[in-house]
């Protein structure tokens, strides 16, 4: 009897560990998988340029006492951007665009004569801003985390972007960006539910041909 | 009596989990494997502009490190967007410059079954829809400025 029920027992401990490390390889997996596809997807957005909006941005050029690329009022077009961005990321993932949105902030950014223009976006929710410096973007866009998703759950991942604060990542520069915040978005496992949060933000990278 | 039921019944049971959780391993290893390889490859091709048939070549060396490819078995394709929607329809050949804004996709599934799959179905299924076999895929959008 007794060696009946070590070996139940053994059985039972294999099983609870099988079934954990899988659901946990799911997890993970499905998480890496949209990691990657948000760093795609923002690479995506980033080149749907709103030619008509962006004419004087465009036609500026240089800045003839310094030579130094112009990239001012340079605008994405929203439609294109979110539709490049949530399109790249269903092929990449499967992950539908109806799925993700109200846990979704994109946040467009472009500089102007004298700072830089922000535009926060949350479904049909718009906020718009401006900065005087790039430095200042971290703490408006953390502003607007906390404003316009649910960020009470204190068990919950980081509720807070840092891209300024560490001399050691990217800094944002006086450039146009795409900017996407996906909150809690909750991932299948084997049998448990678990949320990630994700963000990925890319800077346009205007060209002059000579 | 015991004994005798704990040879016939629990030890092999011990063994077969023992054995699934060994193959699954295997498999989640490879299939990590396997996708890094072909986000590596993507994302060549998302800052160049271009997949060489030595990048190709390389590419379809690591992949048979893990499973086994054939050409068949490895898909490029390219595509456009417009108006950021992607429309990924021909097939693309290596060597091939794409201009910046185009899409490029590689699909890969391995010629064999996993070990894994083949311990779950108790050798390869003759419903190929219950197989597991390597699978990745990367869509990406060329950035590559001539």
């Amino acid at each position: 009897m007794k060696v009946i029920l070590t070996g139940i027992s053994i059985v039972l401990v294999l099983v609870l560990t099988f079934v954990n490390i899988s659901d946990y390889a799911l997890y993970s997996n499905k998480r890496n998988l949209i990691a990657r596809a948000v760093d795609y997807s923002v690479c995506a957005a980033i080149q749907e340029v709103d030619l008509s909006l962006s004419k004087v941005g465009l036609s500026e050029g240089f800045d003839s006492e310094t030579g130094k690329v112009l990239i001012n009022d340079i605008h994405l077009d929203e439609q294109s951007s979110e539709n490049a961005f949530f399109e790249t990321l269903l092929t990449n993932t499967g992950e539908k665009r109806n799925d993700i949105k109200e846990n979704t902030l994109i946040v467009y950014i472009h500089p102007s004569t004298g700072g830089i223009n922000y535009l926060i976006k949350k479904e049909s929710e718009r906020h718009e801003g401006f900065v005087t410096s790039p430095d200042r973007l971290e703490a408006a866009i953390n502003n607007a985390i906390d404003a316009l998703l649910d960020t009470n759950n204190t068990q919950s991942d980081s509720h807070v972007i840092y891209v300024n604060g560490n001399p050691s990542t990217n800094e944002f520069k006086e450039a146009p960006y795409f900017l996407v915040f996906i909150k809690n978005h909750e991932i299948d496992g084997l049998f448990r539910r678990r949320s990630a949060t994700f963000v990925g933000f890319a800077g346009a990278k205007i060209s002059r041909q000579e | 009596m015991s004994k005798i039921y704990s040879f016939i019944i629990i030890i092999p049971l011990i063994a077969m989990l023992l054995f699934k959780g060994v193959f699954f391993y295997e498999y989640d290893t490879k299939q990590r494997y396997i996708k890094d390889l072909v986000d590596s490859t993507a994302y060549v091709v998302k800052i160049t502009g271009i997949l060489t048939q030595d990048e190709y070549n390389r590419l379809k060396t690591n992949l048979n490190k893990y499973a086994i490819f054939e050409d068949d078995d490895i898909v490029i394709k390219k595509g456009i967007y417009s108006n950021g929607n992607i429309t990924i329809s021909e097939p693309y050949t290596p060597g091939t410059r794409l201009t910046k804004g185009d899409a490029f996709a590689i699909y890969v599934q391995s010629d064999n079954v996993s070990n894994y799959s083949k311990i779950e179905n108790l050798g390869v299924s003759v419903d190929d829809a219950k197989n597991l076999y390597f699978k990745a895929k990367a869509v990406c959008r060329v950035e590559y400025i001539d």
